[in-house]
């Protein structure tokens, strides 16, 4: 995207897009922008509303913004105040102009609440319905005449799959214009609520109607097919069954189908590496361009292909209407550790990556929740953790089958959900407890998404991860290239260049804290590097220890052969079962991430809270290492 | 009796005729659709003892205990 395309016309007018959770708004909001938009964070909050320019071919002179789900204006959560300041008080657009509100045809009665609520406000109004396709495949139709009449607006439909009506959408937007100072919305009183829901589910009833029966029996057989499904998918014993085999179908996925992309973009940034270098020998700005620029791009881009595929999944969970089940089926175990459902898919993604999943915590409602699951995800065993465990395994087995190396990684993995339900239940016990944490949690009626749209999704998602997480993981790679390159730059030999580099003496500075997790100063310098990204400590382990093979296999190979026999000053050797063993414990805990370090300070709007969890993890992670080492050690074990 | 009366069973249907507790909670479950004299069906319970799951209309809800409680029924 070019930034010129995101800039804020103001002669352009903002409407808003206002409407629940599952009504369709993104999708509409998707179609009407195209991919020309941006996310903004409201000052002071986490959750996010979006900003666009109409689509090219909608014309000029709107800006769309999308703001989060939400049942009413009544705010009862964060996001849902994070709705109303983005329409009443929004610093970067002036004045919103109209809303338009989205309604799910299928839920009519339930989202006209929201509609009569935006009414009252004196706001510009157009109604949108949407899943009209939906309705229409059963022959149900709406009575758009009599919707117009008794909301006193323009009343559209909308067809999520195939965009119809979005010219009729544009057209209605952009006529609408303040003529009054819209008031802020006063909260009903119970009795209130009641009547409007009343008066909602009459027009409903009015609106819909069907030439043979009565609209709503046509209607309830649509929600017939999902309650038949639900029967198995939220069966206590077989639900819980098929989402352990639907987890392990997305989780193995993120794994086998990115594989080949991930060696493919992979190779493209060693070529790219490789080219350069070769153009100046020896010269910094070849090595700078080569191992510190190319390099730490590649570092982010490798994970693009797995984090396209996890969103691509979440996407199909989320359009089936699955997702909604998911959450509701784990919430009862993630409550005894003061998370809720909605804490599942944040967690899920954690184990491609932290980054994106830190991201995703802008979807659960209380602030508490949030705050505990995303203290949790570094723990979730996150992609760039796979090769170091890799070459650490190799170690440990690698004369012996791969199944067992297998059974200790799954077991690692395991350790990791462990480990997070333990952190969960230490701070939930730690934080104040807070009211108005909902759950109610709407099931979707369930239908089969459209592989446009979830490929529009997932590719506009894996974009926010690589435009937000791109700047810092560049910006530590620069800085660990420079502390490993410096001073000493022009010396020939690999390994003398890093032992007396900034980070190579760093390293021997921090040696007495390393060895008693039974290493020396050369694995001290893979530790920090690490904190660059994670799978930085194998290569450095190959720089430090002398490895000059650039084939990957047979640099394995020589790093293991070099592991096998290395010692430390004292003459006694480095890797044994202790020390590694302590090394996978000091990988699964230690926030060794500055990009996650970022996010979340960030997302959490508290550099406090970031910088306690990075200081916590790597603390609690080196006792637990030494204590395993020397533990393992006084019996024994070598 | 409250939607958690224990001796409902899933295929039920119930009729709400009140609603007690938390204000919150109530206005949060009109939003949702649920009003004084809507017809419920009972659905079950996810594992572990998690939400309770109701169906009104053409809408699938699941209820946490504390938010399930606020509504009162009767048997249809």
């Amino acid at each position: 995207m070019r930034p010129s395309e995101t800039e804020v016309n103001p002669k352009s007018k903002t409407i808003a897009l206002v409407g629940a959770p599952n009504s369709g708004k993104t999708t509409l909001y998707n179609w009407l922008t195209g991919s020309r938009f941006k996310t903004v964070n409201y000052p002071g909050a986490t959750v996010e509303y979006s900003l666009g320019n109409l689509a090219s071919h909608l014309g000029d002179g709107l800006i769309a913004m999308d703001t989060p789900g939400t049942y009413s204006l009544h705010p009862k959560s964060a996001d849902e105040e994070v709705t109303l300041k983005a329409i009443y008080e929004n610093p970067r657009v002036g004045e919103v102009s109209g809303i338009v509100v989205v309604v799910d045809g299928t839920q009519l009665s339930r989202h006209l609440q929201l509609a009569m609520q935006v009414q009252e406000t004196g706001f510009p109004m157009v109604v949108v319905i949407t899943m009209a396709d939906l309705l229409a495949k059963e022959g149900l139709r709406l009575d758009l005449p009599l919707l117009q009449k008794t909301l006193g607006c323009p009343v559209l439909t909308f067809d999520g799959l195939l965009a119809g009506g979005l010219k009729e959408i544009v057209a209605e937007a952009k006529k609408m214009e303040r003529s009054q100072t819209p008031i802020k919305p006063t909260p009903w009183s119970l009795d209130t609520q009641d009547s409007k829901l009343q008066e909602c589910e009459r027009i409903a009833q009015q609106a819909l109607t069907h030439l043979t029966d009565p609209a709503f029996e046509r209607l309830n057989r649509i929600v017939a097919n999902t309650e038949k499904l639900d029967r198995a998918l939220l069966h206590p014993i077989w639900g819980l069954g098929l989402f352990f085999v639907i987890m392990a179908a997305l989780f193995s996925s993120i794994f086998w189908m990115a594989a080949p992309f991930m060696d493919v973009v992979d190779g493209w940034f060693s070529a790219a590496n490789e080219f350069i270098t070769e153009l100046g020998p020896d010269s910094l700005w070849a090595d700078f361009a080569g191992n510190g620029l190319i390099a730490s791009f590649g570092a982010v881009m490798v994970f693009v292909p797995q984090i396209f595929i996890l969103f691509l999944g979440i996407s199909f969970l989320e359009g089936s209407g699955y997702l909604a089940r998911a959450a509701t089926l784990i919430d009862k175990p993630f409550s005894k550790l003061g998370m809720s459902g909605r804490s599942f898919v944040p967690l899920l993604s954690g184990f491609a990556c932290a980054v994106p999943a830190i991201m995703a915590t802008r979807n659960i409602s209380s602030k508490r929740d949030r705050m505990i699951t995303s203290f949790i995800i570094p723990l979730m065993t996150c992609s760039a953790r796979l090769p170091v465990y890799a070459i650490l395994l190799a170690f440990i087995f690698h004369d012996e089958s791969p199944l067992k190396a297998g059974v200790v990684l799954a077991a690692v993995y395991m350790g990791s959900l462990v480990l997070g339900a333990i952190a969960a239940a230490v701070l939930n016990k730690m934080l104040p407890k807070q009211d108005n944490a909902f759950f109610m949690m709407e099931l979707p009626i369930y239908r089969t998404p459209k592989v446009r749209v979830l490929l529009h999704q997932a590719f506009t998602r894996t974009m926010g991860y690589v435009k937000r997480a791109g700047p810092p993981i560049f910006i530590f790679s620069v800085l660990i290239w420079v502390g490993t390159t410096f001073p000493n730059y022009q010396a020939t030999d690999a390994t003398e260049k890093l032992s007396q580099s900034y980070a190579g003496r760093l390293g021997q500075v921090i040696e007495p804290v390393v060895a008693p997790m039974g290493v020396d100063w050369r694995v001290g310098v893979g530790l920090i590097s690490a904190f660059a990204a994670r799978e930085v400590f194998v290569s450095s382990l190959a720089v430090t220890f002398n490895i000059t093979d650039a084939d990957e296999e047979s640099q394995q190979k020589s790093l293991l052969a070099q592991m096998e026999t290395a010692v430390n000053s004292s003459g006694e050797k480095i890797f044994t079962l202790s020390s590694v063993l302590g090394l996978i414990v000091f990988f699964m805990i230690a926030l060794q991430c500055m990009s996650t370090v970022a996010i979340q300070m960030k997302e959490s709007g508290s550099a406090r809270f970031a910088i306690v969890q990075l200081i916590a993890f790597t603390v609690v992670a080196y006792v637990l290492a030494v204590l395993v080492v020397q533990s393992l050690r006084f019996f024994g074990v070598p | 009796m409250t939607l958690l009366e224990p001796s409902l069973k899933p295929g039920q249907t119930v009729e709400i005729h009140n609603f007690v507790g938390d204000a919150v909670l109530c206005q949060r479950l009109h939003e949702m659709g649920l009003r004084k004299g809507m017809v419920l069906t009972l659905l079950g319970r996810a594992p572990f003892g998690g939400p309770l799951l109701v169906r009104f209309n053409t809408s699938f809800l699941a209820l946490r205990n504390e938010e399930a409680i606020c509504a009162l029924v009767k048997l249809k």
